[in-house]
């Protein structure tokens, strides 16, 4: 006999990582993002989020890597917005897209802590949030209460 | 005792010839020297007579505006799979083998209440290990189980496992009786690089792990379903995907650290997930954040998931199924969000261009409140015919370079892209649904995965 087989559809894990910046690049063309993004990889600068906005490609880095894509876009002929001292807070469900809600659960608690979601990914088994740094304890707790019992991972670079 | 699950699904069962492959596979079991269990689907979809939806509608055409409760949906849809059972099981009786029909129930299923969704708490396996001794086949309806009775029940409901089910039932009971293997039997040839429809050359992958096969489903691949992945990676059991109507050796998903080093490390497959609709509300920034978290209140309050959330100051921007779509467009319409941070409340109207009985009405009665309230009519964009196209890969380091090369492939294709998203393992871009064909024949080509 297997005991509690499936494991139910709920938040398993809340994992934050400091040390990320924001990057915001503004384009003439859509075409451009292959550009920018191939730049970025050839120089081996690890970006993730990348969102396509009206006038602008948006991505997060490691804020180590910071540098180095500055000088890259820059060589390119753009003129980034960089805003360092942030913080990703993922989230994380076996079946987020069946989990109706999730989003806004998670929304609220910063919100309620006043954290701006600068950038915000989701997959199907995660939401991904970027904050900044000072913003990140008050957001986990807030977190915390929405999602109680869930095991929390904290990275700190 | 070497245990086998084979499942077969309902297109695989529908016409006397595939349940007659069906037979022959699990006779073949037999002769390699396993003892099989079955696990079937309802025979065909709707309009067929047993398909699940066909059943279903015997309800629901009572009384269209009557909805159906959801123990008793769970019961005639569970009939289906009963009626696959009785039917394999005389099959394989006439041929020979001694072969059983089981109910979920019937096979120790125990599942939760959560009728249309219920999730397996335990599988007692007393039975099923009985029948397997006494050389039986027992023949297990897939998708159901039963809960727990809660007294003065004797016996609990009958209950479905929501999408996917059967495959769930099949590793499911591959890791309760800790099988040596599940074999899915399905139309193709296993798992395969791309939609066979729309590549030509698009190949078979031999083996493929687990986490590479669940961003695959997820992604929109029509193989096995995540949750029945979710198990046999949980407990180890390994999955073979065949063909019901061929004796190809099929697709093994296993755990990563059985695979060589080059499968370990590679691109692995194109996907598409069509029927997408894409919208973007553009509100005042001040409010951008209350007026969000009310739609997406509201989404999840209609338990319409939305997706491919973007965040800029001023734009709300996700995505949800084409098959949604009419939900999200009823409640934008009908909805008023009221923002009031001192001085004069904002109202939120949201016009979507159709279906606009009450924003028409509301729009007719707020704009009387100009002067003590401040009206704004936000158009939304709806962009309904997106398909979301991806490059799945089996580690994550792969990513950016994975990314660039699907963007090159489409700029030199001429092919323009909506958004760019990415995962775990995959890399995604979100374009026009009459665009997805090329570019996905693209993709295959530029990653060689007809070389694989």
């Amino acid at each position: 006999m297997v005991q509690r087989f499936e494991k139910d559809s709920v938040v398993s894990e809340i994992e934050c990582r400091r040390g990320y910046t924001c990057v915001k690049v503004r384009f003439k063309e859509k075409s451009e993002v292959g550009k920018i993004l191939g730049a970025l990889t050839r120089a081996e600068i690890h970006f993730t989020i990348p969102k396509i906005h009206e006038n602008s490609l948006n991505f997060v880095l490691p804020q180590r890597e910071e540098e180095k894509a500055l000088e890259v876009l820059k060589n390119l002929g753009y003129n980034p917005q960089l805003l360092s001292g942030c913080s990703l807070v993922i989230v994380y469900a076996p079946d987020m897209r069946n989990l109706f809600g999730i989003m806004v659960q998670i929304l609220e608690a910063m919100l309620k802590e006043g954290a701006e979601v600068l950038q915000v990914g989701d997959a199907y088994n995660s939401v991904s949030c970027l904050i900044r740094d000072e913003k990140l304890k008050d957001t986990i707790s807030a977190l915390r209460e929405t999602f109680p019992n869930t095991a929390i991972k904290c990275e700190f670079s | 005792m070497r245990i086998i699950v084979q499942k077969f699904g309902g297109t695989s069962l529908a016409e006397p010839r595939g349940r007659m492959q069906a037979a022959r596979k699990v006779i073949e079991a037999i002769h390699r020297g396993f003892s099989p269990v079955m696990v079937v689907s309802a025979m065909g979809r709707k309009p067929q007579p047993y398909a699940t939806d066909t059943l279903l509608s015997l309800l629901e055409d009572i009384a269209k505006e009557v909805d159906v409760e959801p123990r008793e949906k769970d019961l005639i849809m569970a009939c289906g799979e009963i009626i696959s059972t009785a039917v394999m099981a005389q099959l394989l009786k006439t041929l020979g083998i001694k072969a059983i029909a089981l109910t979920g129930a019937q096979a120790g299923i125990i599942t939760t209440a959560d009728y249309g969704n219920a999730r397996i708490l335990r599988i007692d396996t007393e039975y099923l290990l009985y029948l397997l001794r006494q050389g039986y086949v027992p023949v297990v309806a897939g998708f159901q189980g039963m809960a727990e009775a809660v007294p003065p029940q004797v016996h609990g409901d009958i209950t479905t496992l929501g999408r996917g089910g059967s495959d769930t039932t099949a590793t499911a009971l591959g890791a309760a009786l800790k099988a040596d293997r599940v074999e899915i039997y399905t139309d193709v040839d296993g798992v395969m690089t791309a939609d066979p429809n729309l590549v030509n050359d698009a190949r078979v992958l031999s083996r493929l792990s687990y986490e590479e096969v669940s961003e695959m489903a997820h992604q929109g691949a029509k193989v096995v379903h995540p949750r029945a992945i979710e198990i046999a990676m949980e407990y180890g059991v390994d999955v073979w995907v065949k063909n019901n109507y061929s004796d190809h050796p099929g697709s093994l998903i296993t755990s990563q650290e059985l695979l060589s080093p080059e499968e370990r490390e590679r691109i692995t497959a194109i996907t598409n997930l069509g029927s997408i609709a894409y919208l973007h509300i553009s509100v005042q920034e001040e409010d951008k954040p209350y007026v969000e978290v009310e739609i997406y209140k509201m989404l999840g309050k209609l338990r319409v998931n939305a997706y491919l959330t973007s965040m800029s100051s001023d734009r709300i921007t996700f995505a949800v199924t084409r098959q949604n779509l009419w939900k999200v467009r009823r409640l934008l319409d009908s909805v008023v969000v009221p923002v009031w941070k001192g001085g004069k409340p904002r109202l939120y109207l949201f016009d979507t261009g159709s279906d606009r009985m009450s924003f028409l009405i509301q729009r007719e009665e707020l704009m009387k409140l100009q002067g003590s309230a401040e009206v704004e009519v936000i158009p939304v964009e709806i962009m309904e015919n997106t398909s979301l196209v991806s490059v799945i890969f089996s580690q994550p380091y792969l990513l950016q370079k994975v990314m660039v090369g699907l963007l090159s492939v489409l700029d030199k294709e001429g092919i323009s892209f909506i958004q760019i998203a990415d995962s775990h393992l995959s890399a995604s871009v979100l374009l026009n649904d009459s665009d997805a064909p090329r570019a996905i024949r693209a993709l295959h080509k530029e990653f060689s995965l007809s070389q694989i």
